[in-house]
């Protein structure tokens, strides 16, 4: 008799549930007032629920968040110490006062804004991610985003503490790439099947590349810096017996992206401008 | 006993219709018979008819009236969900019977005016919040609430006079 009355306690239980799922649906589905509330409550709880997500994710990937960026200041201080080296052989006795702060002042084409990734999906065919910086942050439209292994997308849209980032996992994304062994160079995009690989097109035949080049970005977009790697070649084959497809194995994996870098192209506005006239 | 229940039921769909059609009080005032239809419903049955005849009963006054479709029907499956409830802290099952909806003159003014005013709070706040949904002052949402109620309790009462006098 118990267990009877237990097991209707929870029939009821359910059946009450559902009931009042059904109703808010209705109610959903029938008021734009309703709809835009209940509909943005339940985004700002599966936001609360992505951030917080991605903490724990972050928090457990922070072994390699530390070797991914001991490896790139390892890269940083090696091209550092290249320049050095290329200044002195120039015979320049004075390399600090060439490299002091006050010297290399507005030299910058480009500049960088460290973000972290609070939402970002891969099992789209229009992937997307958000960030944590936003208008207030000094984020426009157009931005490309990249991170220690690649890029990784760029702003379509700006809120005030956040901002909206077509993920280069969408196939309708293409970025300027080039084989860094024989410059030659195509749109790279994503086939939209694996999260690890891209194709570059266009590329001709006499150009045909080695298995395990470095595929970077060209610089010939206003989004992306020039030479940012991105992959090595993989496989290749002729299309319409003049051009190559050549598949690139990314460097970049989109599935633990954490922290991210906003590129400004600071001559943006004037490039612009000359494109135009 | 039944039948007298159903019969009931209808007439207080048709005092909906003439509400819905001819009564306008306002913003603040919402005048509906639901909650009074779901206390009708016998407190013998299991939580689950209950749920389902509220759950029915609200899409029929939502369909019937120019409001969001949806919105009487979750209030009153709150109000049937938590009824047991509500019974067991304003009415003790002994005033009445099993099988029979508990009226003013088997559990007594006071406790039915305590009953009637926990169930049609809970109806009416579900009510006020779902369909301002925030977009309007909390004052304004607090004062429709508190109207409602003044003028739903003593219609409750109103018919339990004529419905339930007579048969003592």
């Amino acid at each position: 008799m118990d267990k009877r009355s237990t097991s209707l306690k929870i029939i009821a239980g359910v059946v009450f549930i559902v009931l009042e799922v059904v109703s808010i649906v209705l109610i959903v589905n029938n008021s734009i007032i309703q709809r835009t509330r209940i509909v943005g409550n339940l985004r700002g709880l599966q936001t609360f629920f992505w951030k917080n997500g991605e903490h724990l994710k972050y928090y457990f990937s922070l072994q390699k968040t530390n070797d991914d960026l001991a490896a790139e200041n390892a890269g940083l201080k090696n091209e550092v110490e290249g320049y050095r080296g290329y200044l002195e052989s120039l015979d320049i006795n004075n390399t600090d006062t060439l490299f002091s702060p006050d010297s290399m002042k507005g030299a910058a084409i480009y500049s960088y804004m460290q973000a972290t990734v609070i939402l970002n999906t891969v099992n789209k065919q229009h992937n997307y991610l958000v960030l944590n910086k936003g208008a207030k942050d000094g984020v426009k439209l157009d931005m490309g985003v990249i991170s220690t292994n690649g890029i990784v997308g760029f702003v379509s849209s700006v809120s005030e503490h956040y901002s909206y980032v077509t993920s280069f996992l969408n196939t309708s994304s293409t970025v300027s790439a080039k084989i860094s062994s024989n410059d030659a160079f195509g749109p790279m995009s994503w086939d939209g099947k694996d999260t690890d690989r891209a194709t570059i097109k266009e590329i001709p035949v006499n150009a045909t590349p080695e298995k395990g080049d470095t595929v970077v970005t060209s610089g010939y977009s206003l989004m992306y810096p020039p030479g940012i790697p991105l992959g090595t070649v993989g496989e290749w084959k002729i299309v319409n017996g003049e051009q190559l497809n050549v598949t690139v194995d990314l460097f970049q994996n989109f599935n633990s992206l954490h922290l991210v870098k906003i590129v400004t192209n600071n001559r943006r506005k004037e490039l612009k401008k000359l494109i135009k006239r | 006993m039944k039948l007298r229940r159903i019969l009931y039921i209808i007439l207080m769909f048709l005092l909906q219709i003439v509400a819905n059609d001819y009564i306008n009080l306002g913003p603040y005032v919402y005048v509906c018979f639901l909650p009074m239809m779901i206390l009708l419903v016998p407190a013998g049955r299991s939580s689950i008819q209950s749920l389902l005849i509220a759950f029915g009963l609200g899409i029929l006054v939502d369909l019937l009236s120019d409001g969001v479709l949806g919105l009487n029907a979750a209030a009153g499956v709150l109000m049937a969900g938590t009824l047991n409830f509500v019974f067991n802290v304003t009415v003790s099952r002994d005033n009445y019977e099993g099988d029979d909806c508990p009226n003013m003159y088997d559990v007594g003014i006071v406790k039915y005016l305590r009953l009637a005013l926990l169930s049609f709070s809970i109806y009416f706040i579900a009510y006020v919040f779902l369909d301002g949904m925030g977009s309007r002052p909390f004052l304004f949402d607090l004062t429709r609430l508190i109207v409602t109620l003044a003028v739903n309790i003593p219609l409750a009462i109103l018919i339990n006079v004529a419905f339930f006098r007579r048969h003592r």
